[in-house]
This record gives structure tokens, sequence and C-alpha cells, in this order.
């Protein structure tokens, strides 16, 4: 292996120019990890020996002005299992330099985040099943508060192809199909849920204010393909906490990163150290064939070479099955299945066999040990 | 023990899966079972029974008719039952069930078009050899998927209907129930050339294998029948559902025979598919369970793999070993921490096989000669294997027998190695190498310095030690498992080995800034910890003391608890040439979980060295504390007038904040009244920090060294309990607007929802100490339930990546696959660095 520049670089700083480098490559091979190390059992092991030391209840910090997520163990776990739809999903959304001063700008665009949907405009309604037709009386000051006008409204209501006319305060809906109660209520909550303006999904936006002074918008809610796609925010520095959308939106690189950080964030906010090569190793396995996978049943454990590894882990005979109609070989070079067979596991001390020299003129076939690397 | 020549020492390389076809079952087939009796009048295995001789034997004196050998040998032989009629098996029918559709109804061929099957077969073996057999397995359900919705054989241009399945196993076309005969015939029709487009083999796994004409009768050995006290034979749970399946196949077979009507055998024909189903799998949905006369479930083939208890999880990957030994651990500080103090009665007990060789021949005849008492041995085991016990009668005898390449199980003696372990094993420092200290107690002793990575403490604990049985496992315990070798954790590079408590307040009170000991002091001190030098002087500093712990020539620099809590410089650590010319030794040089000088020296100099220092500094602390004592008394908690009258300004001036945030309630209110709670806790914390009696106060110098406590703990005890909290508010559930009857309704005020004024050394009053009690116990039952979720989460993560392994090139890889290409990106091993950082 070879030494790493930084460390090279101070030992010249304190060693002087000239020194044996003999030494730092002496202190360096000293700290390498040993060759046939379980290293992921040690990961495994380091995080879930901490895990049970992690809080089950989310702290939750007071007032409006914070956008709460959950953390401790359900994060962890919710992390692990790369769930599809997390419990609290949240962008920190920062914006280009031109913006991210003014305080004024930055409530604008937040406010311009925050999804309105019909039913926070809408303040009461009634059914007609004789006219086919549903009146939704609108709330003006409401609308005017988030710089709305009827037009906005009966324009989105119209897309659901169903005829719109505005009278006053009231936006009649008629749907010619509409032959009984239960479709005019299906209707009623479908008009209810419309977007009316903002970004899908997001249903607040808090303004936070970091240490140089800039201000960025912390919303509780994620939708990258929407949020990118504004002007004033900056690409490059814009994150979700959801992984999958973190993955199919900026990579697997990029999703490989945030398991990090919030593995790593999740555990250092109950006070835990864990090394990052730990987290950085099981988000690597994660990440392995360029999906995010989670370690699971349906993720990287239920995927396993070896039927008896996965037969171990959960519902042994759905495995055997499978494995038998598919003609399936369990090749004996994984831990599980040499465990289970009373044999060596290639790990450790395991995964290397002894060569041993005869005695004078019977050592002609020195090399004759096997080594299985 | 036999060393048995029949063994054979040969190596699992693999272990092939497939189908049984009748032809196999037929061939390894001992015996055709025909009768539904067991035994006969005189009790004696009928043939062609269920318990016939062929099939092995579980009877003692008995004889295999297969094989010839005894119970101890036969392996048990299978036999079969030719079913009169054809079942499903349960297992199969979603496989069944995909195969019938995804294949024309007439001609028996996949429905996919000829061209396209060329191409498909060639992505098929591409997927296999490139990205492995998961990738495989997903090509060829995307087929069956898609074949399953063909309409039009692309062969035979005949239309396709599709078969339904009714749960559990009846599958319908057009109206009509296709009975087991009719699925096997349009199975058989399925071309062989068209299996591998539904990952089938024609060699291993043929679908009309998949429906049970022939079925395999598991051999007696894995169904033993049991005798009981009276007399009686129980049988097992398998044996009474195959005697079912047996009674009602010879039903069928003569109906069938007699020609009775098709209603009549249809039902037999049911019945027949019911206890075959039941006898693989007892239990799946739809199906009724089979019981037991008792209403006991069957224990069946699927519920021996199953679960936690079954073969997997149970039997194969949880072992169950000799040589052990389980106790309570006790504390004993003059025990070295890699030492564990073993009973006499255990070291008689659990014994080590030693090899006699020329040299140690003498030594091993002596244990021998002294076989009742202690130390001893307890057998001899012959060079052809034969082990024989050591008694009065036999030892005379053994004595002169003994001769190289015999083995002596002896008593375990002081030095031996031994596994040392505390459930439940999260780590792999919770399995550690001790070195065995043989003691008269009932107790194992454990230096209270290695209790850490066991998470032991001495509240009636019981930890297990194994003794090894081979050189090979001796030596790795030594050098791998050790636990001086183990003193750095793998996970965040900190020493989980170190000193605690009062090791380290003896430690601090030796190094502070004036202390200055005689010689005799001095002289009592080292002598203590195994020191011998010359005292020419007759005062010694505390830190000249020290100083002859430390390895020659160590130059060492580093914050001190001391140091962060006083910022008085003279209590920052320099140790220049392996002196220490200033600073404390506390916690955060040699505290666990903390000490930077543990850590410092365990890289540097090796385990041998740091774990002396560490055994020496911990009897110095604990000699320092014996020599001049530190106590501590109610005095200490005491703080002045001025700073308890401040304490109730404080929660006075709060309430009456928390008063007018009340008046105009909103749902940010509690919110707010929780953060002034906050506000009012860290107030009251700052108060006691700044008026507590600093000097000559014990309390507080256990906290300012780190050796336990901290003003967390202070501050409730000397100034107020402050806020309790249940489920992240104000304890907010009682009686019908408020939480108990001496609070008037509504009241929302600090103490009417949980603000303790008192403080432990005053007293909780009962509606306090209720409140109390009510918020302790949401984190007791938050632990119960946070275990078996975190226990889970690291089952999950350990199967995933228990594989993983370092390669030469320090690449991490599962299998062929490259997981890292290298390990954590600069290849460092976090215990054998510093804390994965190289400090020049």
């Amino acid at each position: 292996m070879e030494i790493p520049e930084k460390y090279v670089k101070a030992f010249r700083e304190k060693h002087g120019e000239n020194a044996e480098i003999s030494t730092l490559k002496q202190i360096y091979e000293r700290s390498l990890i040993t060759p046939g190390e379980d290293v992921g059992v040690i990961a495994a092991q380091s995080i879930g020996e901490a895990s049970t030391q992690l809080t089950l209840r989310t702290k939750h910090a007071a007032g409006l002005t914070v956008i709460n997520t959950t953390a401790g163990l359900p994060r962890l776990v919710e992390i692990f299992d790369a769930k599809k739809e997390i419990s609290t999903p949240a962008m920190d959304i920062y914006l280009k330099p031109e913006y991210d001063r003014s305080r004024q700008k930055v409530t604008d665009i937040a406010n311009r985040l925050i999804e309105i949907k019909a039913k926070d405009l809408i303040s009461s309604y009634n059914l007609s099943l004789r006219k086919k037709e549903i009146n939704f009386l609108i709330d003006r000051d409401t609308l005017k508060a988030y710089g709305l006008t009827m037009r906005d409204l009966s324009s989105k209501f119209s897309k659901l192809k169903v005829s719109v006319k505005v009278e006053a305060d009231t936006i009649i809906v008629t749907d010619k199909t509409a032959d009984n109660v239960k479709k005019l209520i299906k209707l009623r909550n479908k008009l209810n849920d419309l977007s009316i303006s903002g970004v899908p999904n997001i249903s607040r936006a808090v303004i936070n204010e970091d240490r140089e002074g800039s201000l960025w918008i912390k919303t509780s809610g994620t939708n990258l393909t929407e949020v990118l796609k504004m002007d004033e925010v900056d690409q490059s520095r814009t994150v979700s906490n959801d992984i999958i959308e973190v993955s199919k939106i900026f990579g697997i690189e990029a999703a490989r990163n945030l398991i990090v950080e919030e593995v790593y964030n999740t555990l250092q906010n109950v006070g835990l150290t864990v090394d990052l090569r730990h987290i950085f190793l099981i988000a690597d396995a994660m990440c392995i064939d360029g999906t995010v996978k989670g370690i699971g049943r349906y993720g990287l454990s239920g995927e396993t070479e070896s039927v008896f590894a996965r037969a171990a882990f959960e519902i042994p005979l759905k495995h055997l099955v499978e494995a038998s109609l598919y003609h399936e070989t369990d090749e004996f070079k994984y831990v599980a299945n040499n465990v289970m067979s009373n044999q060596v596991i290639p790990i450790g001390t395991g995964s290397v066999e002894l060569v041993v020299k005869g005695r004078g003129s019977e050592s002609k076939n020195e090399d004759a040990g096997e080594n299985k690397e | 023990m036999k060393l048995d020549t029949n063994f054979v020492f040969n190596k699992i390389n693999g272990i092939e899966f497939g189908l049984l076809s009748p032809n196999t079952i037929q061939k390894i087939s001992a015996v055709a079972v025909t009768s539904s009796e067991l035994y006969d009048i005189d009790g004696f295995p009928i043939d062609g029974g269920l318990s016939d001789l062929r099939m092995g034997v579980t009877d003692p004196g008995l004889v295999c008719k297969t094989c010839g050998n005894t119970i101890k040998d036969c392996p048990g032989h299978f036999g079969s039952i030719e079913l009169a009629r054809p079942v499903f098996n349960i297992k199969m029918i979603p496989s069944i069930y995909n195969l019938i559709n995804a294949t024309c109804n007439s001609c028996g061929r996949i429905l996919v078009p000829e061209n396209t099957l060329k191409k498909l077969s060639e992505t098929i073996i591409s997927a296999e050899s490139n990205e492995g057999y998961q990738k495989k397995t997903k090509t060829i359900k995307a087929i069956i998927k898609h074949a399953k919705n063909v309409t039009i054989c692309p062969f035979c241009r005949e239309k396709q209907q599709k078969i339904k399945l009714e749960k559990p196993y009846t599958f319908m076309y057009v109206g009509q129930k296709l009975t087991p005969v009719d699925v096997l015939e349009r199975l058989e029709k399925i071309k062989d050339s068209d299996l591998q487009f539904m990952g089938l083999d024609p060699d291993h796994s043929r679908p009309e294998w998949m429906i049970i004409t022939l079925l395999p009768v598991p051999p007696i050995t894995i169904r033993p029948s049991i005798t009981l006290e009276n007399g009686q034979r129980s049988e097992d749970d398998l044996t009474h559902k195959l005697t079912d399946i047996v009674r009602v196949n010879q039903r069928l077979a003569e109906n069938i025979k007699s020609g009775a009507p098709e209603i009549i055998i249809d039902e037999l024909w049911d019945l027949l598919q019911y206890h075959v189903t039941t006898f693989i799998s007892n239990g799946t949905a739809q199906v009724p369970i089979a019981r037991h006369k008792s209403g006991k479930k069957l224990k069946t083939l699927e519920d021996r793999v199953k679960g936690k208890e079954g073969r997997f999880r149970g039997s194969v990957l949880g072992k169950r070993v000799n040589y052990g030994a389980r106790s309570v651990v006790a504390p004993d500080s003059f025990l070295r921490f890699d030492e564990v103090g073993i009973p006499i009665r255990i070291a008689r007990e659990i014994t080590f096989p030693e090899y006699v060789t020329e040299i140690n021949a003498d030594r091993v005849k002596g244990l021998i000669k002294n076989f009742d008492a202690y130390p001893g041995a307890n057998y001899v085991i012959t060079s052809d294997g034969i082990k024989k016990k050591i008694t009065a009668s036999t030892v005379e005898n053994l004595i002169e027998e003994i001769k190289p390449g015999y083995i002596v199980e002896r008593h375990l003696v002081d030095g031996d190695i031994v596994l040392f372990n505390r459930q439940p094993s999260l780590h792999r420092l919770s399995i550690m190498g001790h070195y065995v200290r043989v003691l008269p107690y009932n107790t194992f002793g454990i230096n209270p310095a290695s209790t850490l990575p066991y998470n032991a403490d001495f509240d009636g604990d019981e930890m297990n030690i194994h003794v090894l049985q081979t050189e090979e496992a001796l030596s790795e315990a030594d050098m791998i498992i050790n636990i001086k070798h183990n003193i750095v954790s793998p996970r965040h590079g900190l020493p989980l080995i170190g000193a605690a408590q009062d090791y380290i307040s003896g430690c601090a009170m030796l190094t502070a800034n004036d202390m200055i000991v005689d010689r005799f002091t001095a002289e009592f001190l080292l002598s203590n910890i195994g020191i011998e030098t010359d005292l020419k002087k007759e005062r010694y500093s505390g830190r000249d003391i020290f100083s002859m712990l430390l390895p020659p020539g160590l130059t060492f620099e580093s914050a001190s608890t001391t140091f962060k809590n006083t910022k008085d410089d003279s209590n920052y650590v320099r140790i220049k040439n392996g002196k220490l010319e200033s600073g404390v030794i506390d916690s955060a040089t040699i505290g666990k979980e903390n000490g930077s000088l543990l850590q410092f020296l365990f890289v540097r100099y090796g385990s041998d060295v740091t774990a002396r220092f560490i055994d020496q500094a911990d009897k110095l602390g604990l000699m320092v504390l014996l020599k001049f004592g530190m106590s501590v008394n109610i005095g200490d908690f005491d703080i002045p007038k001025i700073a308890s009258n401040k304490i109730d300004e404080i929660i006075d001036i709060g309430s009456k904040e928390a008063e007018a945030l009340l008046k105009n309630y909103n749902e940010i209110t509690e919110a707010k009244i929780l953060s002034l709670t906050n506000r009012l806790r860290v107030k009251i914390r700052n108060i006691i920090d700044t008026f507590i009696q600093k000097d000559n106060n014990n309390v507080v110098s256990m906290i300012t060294t780190g050796a336990k406590g901290s003003i967390h703990n202070l501050s409730p005890t000397v100034g107020a309990v402050g806020q309790q909290i249940l489920r992240d508010v104000r304890i907010n559930n009682g009686f019908e607007g408020r939480l108990t009857s001496h609070f008037k309704k509504n009241d929302n005020g600090l103490k009417a929802r949980g603000f303790i004024k008192s403080n432990y050394r005053s007293g909780l009053n009962p509606v306090e100490y209720f409140l109390h009690s009510a918020s302790s116990r949401e984190g007791l039952m938050d632990n119960v339930i946070r275990t078996p979720i975190s226990g889970y989460m690291q089952r999950r993560l350990s199967s995933a990546l228990q594989d993983l392994r370092v390669s030469k090139d320090l690449s991490v890889r599962l299998g062929n696959k490259v997981v890292q290409f290298t390990y954590g990106e600069d290849g460092l091993d976090v215990s054998a660095s510093d804390k994965g950082d190289l400090k020049i």
C-alpha cells in the first residue's frame, strides 16, 4: 500500500525533509487493517451495539419554528430498510448567493414552496344530486393571503373534466356523469385534494440561518424534482433526507453519501461515536449494484448467494423450495453454511492455510500448500 | 471418545438442490410401506409398516435390516408409499400455477414465440454468468409473468383460457376442476427445451415431479418412537401423519379397485391430499390444522425447519457445548484485568486435554496421582482413543500405562486461557480470552476494569466460561481474542478497558498538584503494584510515583478531565521522556471509553505494555485511596443560603412567567413553557456550579476528575429536580382537567403539571414523587420495547454483512463482488490507528 500523501506531508513537516520515511512506513503498516478481517460483522456490531443505547422516541424540539424529523432508533431502522416512504421527509433548500441574504426574498420563496390544496381555501360546500353539482364557498381572505384569485382556482378545477362556473364567492362544479351521491362525494374529495399552488408534497417551510448569515429553507415533505427546477435554488447543495428520492435524482453516489451522513448524524445526535468506516461499509454494501437496497429480507439478507444463509435468516422453506426448483448449488465459501456444517469459516485465520516445509530432502514440494486466497 | 476410523475427513464444497423424481425416490427407498399397522402383537415392527426395520432402528439391541448397523451407527433409510392417486405438493402450488398458465393448454409449449425464445435463452445465460443467479431469477420471473398473459399460443394458435387457483389447492379450468392427474398430464407435456425459460432444469427439476406420485417416507431415525414409563409406545407426530396417509391411501386403492362411485373416490382423494398437505406443512392458510386428540397442533416437516427453534436457527447454527461453566460474577480488584477468578469446584470439573510428551510426562503423572484433589486430572485417553476415568482403583495402572501420545484431561490451572462471555453477546468484545486464576469461592471473579465490554455489573449478573480443547483454538485465544489485545474497541478506537470510579479518584489524588508522599508511603504504594526500585529520596511527589509506571521515553500530551473542568493549565497532562511533568491523571487519560493515554500506549507500545500499565495504574489508585482514604458526607451537598434563595427566586420568576404565557393560551404555549422549564434547569445548574463548595469536597472532586457523576446528577440532588416529561410534553393525563386531586381544575401552572421544586436531598413530596415515578417509568418501558427492535436490526445487519472480508489488497469483497476498493477508503484499522487517523 502506498502511504497517503497527507501523512507523508505531516511526517516531513515534523521530522524534516530528509527524514527516513521507513519510520512512517512502519507506523502506517502497523495501522492497516489485517487481510481476512471480517469487517462486515465488525461494522454490523458497531452499529448494532451502539443502537441498544439509542432513544426510541424522537425528541421533539418545541415550537412552530422547527421541523421535526424522525430520529434515534426508528430513523436508523428506516435508513437501513431503504424504505420507499419515510415517515418524516424533509429537504434542506439552499439558495443562490443573490437570494440567500434577504429575509424578504427568502420568505417569499418559502411561501411559494408550500403546497396549497383546494381544501385550504374552501370554507364550506354543498352537494346537489338533482343538479349534479357541487357548490364550493371560497374563503376570500385566505385566497388573498396566498395571493391567488378565483380564476386560478377555477382553472385548476376545470382540469378534472368537469364544467366549472364562478359566481361571486362560490365555485359551481357540475359533473354530468355523476348519477349517485357516491360519485359526487368522490369528486368532492378529489377536488379538495387538488394542488392549487406551491410544490406538491411540501407542507411546511421554515427559514434557518447559518453561521455566516446566509438563509436556507428547511421543508417538511420533499419534492426534489420540482424544487430543483426553481431558479433561485442552488442545485449543488439542496438535498432531501429521502434516500430513494436522492438516488433517483442525484444518482447512487449521492444516495450512498446521504446514507452515511444520515446514519452518522442520527448516532451523533444521541452522543454515540461510531467510526465512519463502519458506516461507509454498510452504505457501500447497500448501494453495491447501483440501486439502494435495504438490509432485510427483501434486500441484502434475502439476496445472498448461499441458499443456506438465506434459509437461516428468514422463511427457510421458501428458499429451499426455490433452490430446488431452480437447481441452485450452495457453494460452501460463506460463513453461514460453513458454520452449519462445522467447517472452518473463510474469514480471519480461517481464510489462510498453513504451509509446512518437509524435512531435508523431502522438501522438494515446497509450494505444495494450498492457499485459498 | 473413540477416534473412529470410519469418519471421513472431507470438506463439503457445495450442496446441490433439486427435486426428487419418482425414480430417485424408488431408488433410495428401502421399503414400500403398505401397512398402517406399526407393530405386531409382540411389539415387534411389522414388515411394510411405518416402523419397518429396513428404514433404520431406534431401539437399542435391534439391527437395521438395510445396513446391518445398530442404533448408534445406522443413519436411517428412506421408504416410500405408492399413492393410489397423485396429489399436489402444497409448497409447489404457486410454481405449478405459474407453469400451467405460462404454457399452452393444448400443446404444452411455453407461450412465447420461437424467435424470441432464442434471444431469451442468451439473455438468461448471460444474466447468470455476468450478474449472478439473482438476476437470472428476475429475468425468469419476468418471462413467466409475460407468458401468463398471452391469449393465443404462438405454436398451435389455440386460444388460451386462464387457469384459476382456488386456494389452497384446487385448479379451475373453464369452470372445471383440474385434478392432479390432469395437471400431471399438462406438466408432462412441457418440453425439456422450454424449461430453461421457467428456471427449471430437466435433469434436476422436471415439472411433473412437483406432483407427488410416490411419497418418500422419512427414516425412522428422524421420527423415533419413545417408550413411556408405563411401557406404552408413543409415536412421533410425523409417524402419526404417515399412518393417516397410509390408511387413506389403502382405502382409496381398494375403492378404485372395486369400482366405487366417483364421489366416494373423490372424497378419499381429497382426504389424501389433505393428509399429505398437513404432513408437509401444518398451517397453510385455508387448510384446517391437523391436531392431536388433545387438540395440540401436530409438528410436521415445515415446523421442524422454521423459526428460531427450527433446524436452521435452532440446531445447525446454534450449537451446544461441553466444557463450559456459568456462575455469578463478583468484583475482585486484586485480579489482573486479563484474569478471571474460577472457583476451584469448576476448575476440577471442566478440564483441558493435555498431550503427554516426554517433557511433561512426570508432571502429568503427578496430576493423575492427585486425581482426588486439586490440581489433578479426571480422564486419560489412550493413543487408541479409549477414554478411561481415573479412580482410586485405576490410578496405579494408569500411571504405569501412560506414555507419549496419550491425552490427559487435567484440571484448570492458573495461567490457562478460557473464553469469558456475557450475554447478550452484542459485539465481539462480549467474548474474550482470560487467564485462569483458580480461587476458593463459588463465583467468577472479574476485575471491575474489564466490565465495560461485557456490560457486566455485580447485581447478580451471570457469565459463562468456555475451556478450549485444542492447541489451535488455544493459540487463537491467546493471540487474537485475548482481552489484552482488545483493550481498544473497533467501534470508535477508544479503550473500553481502563480505570473507573475509585481507581480514577485515587490516581487523580496522587497526581494532584501539591501531592507529596514520604518514602514509607511510596514504598507501600510501589510494593503493592509490583514495582521494585531503590527509593533514595525521603519525599516524592505523587507524579514521580506515577511516572514509574510509564514506559521509558514516553512523550505524551493531553487535556485531562480536571483541566477541562477547571481550565487550570497545571492540570494539563504533559509527559516527557517517561516522566509526568504536569497534569492530573484522570478519566480523560486512563478512564474507560475515554482514556487517551491508554489508546496512545496501545497503538504504539502494544497490548502487553498497555495491559501492565492499566493494571498498575488501577492498583495504584486503589492503594492511594487505601492509604489516604476518601469519603463523602451529607455536608458535601450543602450550598450556601444565598444560592438556595436564588434558586427559589428563579423558580418563582419562572412560575410567574409561565402564568403570563398561560393567560394567552395557544398551540405553541406548551412548547414555550417546556423551553422555559429547560432554561430554569440550566439556570439552577449554573447556580449550583458557582456556589457549591469546591475545595475539600469529594463529591465535587469526583465530578471534576470524571470518576463518577456530573453536574447533571448534582443539580437535582441539591437544587431542584425540575420538569417531569411524559411523551415529550409536560405530564398531562390524570383526572379531568388536572393531574391529581391536589390541584385545582384547569391549573396549568408549573407545579400543577409536573415541575418538581424539591430536590433529592430534601426529599420530594408525595405528589412530586408520584409524577417523578411516572416519568421514570416511561424510560423503563422505552427500554423494554427498544431492545427487540435494535436486536432485530442487528440480526439483519449481521446477516447482510457477514460474508464481507478484507482481501490481501485491502479491498472489501463479498464473494467475487467488490464492495470497497480500499477498506474504509484508506485501509486503516480503527483500533490499530489513532481512531482511524495517524498522529505522527
